[in-house]
Order: C-alpha cells, then sequence, then structure tokens
C-alpha cells in the first residue's frame, strides 16, 4: 500500500543570471537583466510515493501575500492569473497548503523571496511552466532519484527547491513536526548540488527559516568563488 | 598604593572578569554538548584531503562547545541494523539513530554526564566533490545534509560545521 502524504509548501527558484547578478552586488544601480517579477501561485498537491501518482488540485492564489509585501514579488502579480512570458532560468513558484497557511510559515520562504529580490541579489523571479511543476512534485517526493531538469530549468545557472511537508496524518497547513527540504542544482549538472533535509520538527517557521540560511549561505560561497 | 587606586583596580578586575563571563559562549547549565561522532567515509575513498575534511567538522564541533564521542563504521552499522557498507547512511531513520545515542552512554562518568545529545556521521570526499552529513540533534529530530559537484575548500567545511552545530544545539537541555 501506497504510504499517502501531502506535501504542503513548496518553492522552486530557477535563477538565471543570478552569480552575475551576485558580481553586480556592489553597484547597486545597475540594472537587473531581464527583470521580470510575475506571478505565484499555490496549491496543494496529494501524492501516492508507492506508484508515483501525483495529484495536484490548483487552490488558492492569495496566501503568498505575506512574502512578497516587501519584495518585488508582491508588486500585484501575486495571484493575478495573468500570462506571463517565460523567462528562462529565471523562475519562483509557491506551493502552499488548500487552506491558508499560518503566515508564521511563510517567513522562511519570505526570507529567501525578501532576500533574492534584494538590490544586492537582483535575482528575478517568474511563474513556473507546468512540466516544471510536475518536476517538482516529483522531486519533492523523491529528490534522491535522478530526475532529469525540464529544459526551461536546466537552462538555468541555479535551480532551487523548498518544500515543506506536514507529518503524516496532520492537516496540510500543520507544519510543525514535518519534514523540510531544500534542493540547490546547478545546471547542467542534474544531481542537485545541495540537498538538506530536516525530518521530525524540521517543517515549520524555524525549518524554513534554517533552509533559508543554508541557501543564503551557499549563495554566497558561489559568489566568492566566483571572484 | 592609594584607596582610590585599589578601588580602580578592584573595578578594573571586575570589569575584566565580566568581560570575559560575557564573551565565553557557554550554553545553558555550561554542560558541552555530547555528541556521538562517527566518520564514514569508506576507507577506499579515504584520502589526506577527507581526513582533513573529517578533522575541520571536528574541530568546528569542539569549538562550540561539544565533547565528541568517536565510534567506528562497524559498531555503528551493527548498533543501527544496517551491517551493509554499501548502503548509503542518509537511509538510516531517526528511530535507528537513537539506538545509537541510548547505547553509547558512559557508565563510567557521573549520570548527569553520562547522555548523548547527539549524533553525527559524515562521509567526505573532497576529490570527488562529495560531502554527505546524517545527524539527530538533542530535539531527537534528524537532518541530512548532500554536498555533490561543489568544491570542499576549508570555508565550505566550516559553512557546514557551522550549521551543524547550530542543528545539534537544537533542543539542547543541561
Amino acid at each position: 500500500m501506497g504510504t499517502m502524504r501531502r506535501l504542503n509548501l513548496g518553492a522552486v527558484l530557477g535563477l538565471t543570471g543570478l552569480l552575475a547578478a551576485c558580481d553586480r552586488g556592489a553597484n547597486s544601480d545597475a540594472p537587473a537583466a531581464a527583470s521580470q517579477v510575475t506571478v505565484s501561485q499555490t496549491s496543494s498537491v496529494t501524492t501516492t510515493t508507492s506508484s508515483t501518482t501525483v495529484q495536484t488540485a490548483t487552490t488558492q492564489t492569495t496566501t503568498v501575500a505575506a512574502t512578497a509585501s516587501a519584495a518585488p514579488l508582491g508588486s500585484g502579480l501575486l495571484g493575478s492569473g495573468a500570462p506571463v512570458a517565460v523567462v528562462p532560468g529565471t523562475a519562483l513558484v509557491v506551493w502552499t497548503a488548500t487552506e491558508p497557511p499560518l503566515e508564521s510559515e511563510m517567513i522562511g520562504l519570505g526570507q529567501v523571496e525578501k532576500w533574492l529580490t534584494s538590490a544586492d541579489q537582483k535575482v528575478t523571479l517568474r511563474e513556473a511552466v507546468p512540466e516544471e511543476r510536475a518536476f517538482i512534485e516529483l522531486v519533492a517526493v523523491a529528490p534522491d532519484s535522478e530526475i532529469a531538469l525540464p529544459p526551461t530549468l536546466g537552462a538555468s545557472e541555479m535551480v532551487v527547491v523548498v518544500a515543506l511537508e506536514p507529518p503524516r496524518g496532520k492537516p496540510p497547513n500543520r507544519l510543525s513536526g514535518g519534514r523540510s527540504r531544500l534542493l540547490v542544482w546547478h545546471p547542467p549538472a542534474q544531481v542537485p548540488a545541495l540537498s538538506v533535509v530536516y525530518d521530525a520538527g524540521g517543517a515549520g517557521p524555524l525549518g524554513a527559516q534554517d533552509l533559508a540560511k543554508w541557501l543564503k549561505r551557499h549563495l554566497t560561497l558561489a559568489k566568492e568563488e566566483q571572484k | 598604593m592609594s584607596a582610590r587606586s585599589r578601588s580602580m583596580l578592584g573595578f578594573g578586575a571586575l570589569l575584566g572578569l565580566a568581560v570575559l563571563a560575557v564573551g565565553t559562549s557557554s550554553r545553558a547549565g555550561d554542560r558541552p554538548i555530547q555528541v556521538v561522532v562517527s566518520n564514514m567515509t569508506p576507507d577506499a575513498a579515504s584520502s589526506d584531503a577527507s581526513k582533513r575534511c573529517v578533522q575541520t567538522l571536528r574541530e568546528r564541533m569542539t569549538q562550540d562547545h561539544a565533547d565528541l564521542y568517536p565510534i567506528g563504521e562497524t559498531p555503528l552499522r551493527k548498533l543501527v541494523g544496517h551491517p551493509d557498507k554499501s548502503e548509503s547512511f542518509l537511509v538510516w531513520t531517526k528511530d535507528e539513530l537513537v539506538r545509537v545515542l541510548d547505547a553509547a552512554k558512559a557508565p563510567d562518568l557521573p549520570p548527569a554526564l553520562q547522555q548523548r545529545d547527539a549524533f553525527v556521521a559524515i562521509d567526505c570526499r573532497p576529490e570527488e566533490k562529495k560531502l554527505d552529513v546524517l545527524f539527530l540533534n538533542s530535539a531527537r529530530q534528524r537532518g541530512a545534509l548532500r554536498v555533490r559537484s561543489l568544491p570542499l575548500e576549508r570555508s565550505r567545511v566550516l559553512w557546514v560545521g557551522d550549521e551543524l552545530m547550530h542543528q545539534l544545539w537544537t533542543g539542547f537541555s543541561p
């Protein structure tokens, strides 16, 4: 029998030109290349791990507003559903609960977004295309499997997935005690360069913030290595 | 020495003690965290670089007030019930890791020091740009870290050590 799991919160960010943007960090007046900050949408994901069946139910579109209030991401685009041209490698998608998530649960992801979109980093974000979403849903439940990056993400300089999962048997908005996961790819490598997993208590606000911290330091180090 | 000078000297000494006390990053209860550590790097992949990597992590841990208790791979695998050395330790569950902490109690120590707070397993292969770390923190939460295709220079290893210690202290109780 398959184990039913509900994936709650997840984010993927494909970042084109991130490192180059980091290099520009000292000159905050420099224009951000392809700086299209676009739509995030929310959905819940129910998976049956043994059969790899993935069902996605698109639901609310307003709950990530809390994360966007201080970042360009929130410039009236969240949940608008407006079609957006895909800029390869610049992506942000947020999955969240079918019910409005606790605001505190969004803090960690909000920190990531805020930092990435800050003047220093100049990362651009965009909505994921459907095949990218399918990929995210798969890696969120089977992160160690070598699933090829979709072409649009494969063209990215970096791809980041954050997935928060509630404990088994808990409602999707009860992340405390669940699992949180951070995955970072550097295409063309198909294997995540960085993978961090916290079990049993890792999800929730603290877990998300910890993941944000991992990501920040990883990117900072990558920037230093570029110099 | 005048009374004023003595009083100033005393004040200076007190101030110095206060600065020392504040400057020490002691934790609640001033008890070091007791960490069971295992170097899981396979013999075939062991090298000077891998040893340096593991040593860097160990040093970082001791700098952050950790008492380390090494355990070899063979007895460790026996404890967790995964004797097959070809199997990755990253699949070990929380319950299996708790068994390690329970089994690693030191009977020769006072009861207050017998507990083991956390567990860390490390497989570091800088030549292959590969680092695996599995841990169980003081709150009995399991975590795993995997690095691939990134240079494992001292700066990155120290960064991993920083984050690792942050995790290990989580839930610590003296």
